[in-house]
C-alpha cells in the first residue's frame, strides 16, 4: 500500500500543481485531499478511489483560486515555480493554456498524470470513447498552436 | 509526434520535488481493514466457478433426490465421487499464489501471505462443510444408511483428495503443482467408484476401514494445511 500510496500522492502532486503552479501550494492541497479522503475511506485502489481523490483535489483547487481572488487585492500570492523555463517548456505551456478546459483536462490527466481512459473517463464522468475523440482533437490543436509559435 | 509532445507536456510541468511527501505518508494515519473486513474482502478473490461447483453440487442433490428418490443411494456414491473435484478446486484456489509465481509480492503486503491463505481456507472450509453437510442430510433421509454414514462416505474422499493436494503443492512448485492435483483428484474419485460398484461399503468391519482412512486423510489434511500456513517457506519473504 505505500509505495501504492507514493505513486498516487505524486500523481495527484502533479495534477495540483499544474492547477496552480506553486509547488508549496500543490503540496498542501495533495496533502489535505489525501486526509479529505481518508476521513471517509479505508482503502485507495485504482478506478474509482482515484476517481474520487482526483474530484477532492479538483474542488480543493478551485477553493484555492476562490481564496485567491480574495488575496488578488492585497497582491498576497505566490509565484509560479517551475523546474525548466526554457523556450521550448514555455511554448508548450502556453499552447496548453490555449486549449478549451476540457481538452487541457485531458491532456493534464492523460500525460501529466499518466492515467489511462479508463480513470480519466471516471474523472471526468465521460465515455471512455469520449476520452479518446478529446485526445484526439486536443493533440491536433496542440500541434497546431505549437506549429505557430516555432 | 504524439509521443514527443506527451514528453514535451510532461516535462513542461514538471514540478519540483514535492518536499514532504515522505513525512507526511508516514505519519498519516488511514483507516485499517479489520480481520474480519479483510476476511470478507477476501470472498471477492475467489472465483466464481468454486462458488458454481459448490452450487451445482447442492442444487444436483435436491433435483435428484425430489425427482427420483429410489436413486438418492446412487447419488450418495455419484457425489463422493465427485467431492475430490471439489477439493482440487479449493486447494488450487488456496494456493493460487504459488501457482502463479506471486507468492513473493503477496508475501510483502500488509497481510501476509499466511493470512491470506488462511481466510481463503476459513471461508472456503466453511463453504465446502455446509455443501458436504446439506447433501448428506439432504441424502441421508432418503438411504437405507442414514445421515451420519452419507455424510462419512462423502467427506472421506474430500478429504483424502484434500490432503494429497495440499501435499502436492508443498512440493511441487507452478502449473505442474495443479495437474497432479487433478490427477491426485481423478485416483481418489475413480478409486471411490470402484469401491462402492463392488458394494464394499455394505460388507461387515467396511465403515470401520472408512473411518480409518478419513482419519489419516484429515490428519493428512492438517499436517500440510500447518505446514502450509506455518511452515519456514510462508515467512521466507516476510
Amino acid at each position: 500500500m505505500a509505495g501504492d500510496l507514493d505513486d498516487i500522492y505524486n500523481k495527484i502532486y502533479r495534477y495540483c500543481f499544474y492547477k496552480v503552479r506553486n509547488s508549496a501550494i500543490a503540496e498542501d492541497i495533495t496533502q489535505e485531499a489525501f486526509l479529505k479522503y481518508f476521513a471517509q475511506n479505508k482503502i485507495l485502489k485504482h478506478g474509482e478511489d482515484m476517481a474520487y481523490l482526483y474530484t477532492i483535489a479538483k474542488h480543493l483547487c478551485i477553493d484555492f483560486f476562490r481564496k485567491r481572488r480574495d488575496d488578488a487585492l492585497t497582491g498576497d500570492y505566490p509565484q509560479e515555480d517551475f523546474c525548466d523555463n526554457s523556450d521550448t517548456k514555455i511554448a508548450v505551456r502556453n499552447a496548453l493554456e490555449r486549449l478549451a478546459e476540457q481538452h487541457k483536462e485531458i491532456l493534464l490527466l492523460r500525460y501529466l498524470s499518466g492515467l489511462s481512459a479508463n480513470e480519466t473517463a471516471e474523472i471526468m464522468e465521460i465515455s471512455r470513447f469520449k476520452v479518446y475523440r478529446l485526445e484526439k482533437t486536443a493533440l491536433a490543436e496542440m500541434k497546431k498552436y505549437l506549429k505557430g509559435a516555432v | 509526434m504524439k509521443r514527443n509532445i506527451k514528453k514535451e507536456i510532461r516535462t513542461a510541468f514538471e514540478p519540483p520535488e514535492p518536499k514532504g511527501k515522505a513525512d507526511f505518508l508516514a505519519a498519516m494515519s488511514y483507516p485499517k481493514l479489520t480481520y474480519s473486513e479483510f476476511l470478507f474482502s477476501q470472498i471477492g478473490y475467489i472465483r466464481k466457478r468454486v462458488w458454481f461447483v459448490s452450487a451445482a453440487v447442492v442444487f444436483a442433490a435436491v433435483r435428484i433426490v425430489y425427482a427420483i428418490p429410489e436413486e438418492a443411494k446412487f447419488l450418495v456414491w455419484l457425489i463422493a465421487a465427485f467431492v475430490p473435484f471439489l477439493a482440487m478446486l479449493t486447494t488450487v484456489e488456496i494456493s493460487r499464489s504459488k501457482i502463479y509465481g506471486m507468492s513473493e509480492i503477496e508475501a510483502g503486503c500488509r497481510f501476509s501471505l499466511p493470512q491470506v491463505t488462511g481466510a481463503r481456507m476459513i471461508i472456503l472450509g466453511i463453504c465446502n462443510f455446509a455443501v458436504i453437510i446439506t447433501v448428506s442430510i439432504l441424502l441421508g433421509n432418503h438411504v437405507p444408511f442414514g445421515v451420519a454414514r452419507s455424510a462419512l462416505y462423502i467427506f472421506t474422499p474430500y478429504i483424502v483428495a484434500s490432503g494429497i493436494s495440499f501435499m502436492i503443492f508443498s512440493k511441487v512448485k507452478g502449473q505442474e503443482a495443479a495437474y497432479l492435483s487433478a490427477a491426485a483428484a481423478l485416483v481418489v474419485s475413480f478409486a471411490g467408484i470402484m469401491v462402492s460398484s463392488r458394494g464394499i461399503y455394505e460388507k461387515p468391519l467396511a465403515n470401520l476401514y472408512i473411518i480409518a482412512v478419513c482419519l489419516g486423510g484429515t490428519l493428512m489434511a492438517v499436517a500440510q494445511t500447518k505446514k502450509l500456513l506455518f511452515g519456514k517457506d510462508s515467512y521466507l519473504w516476510n
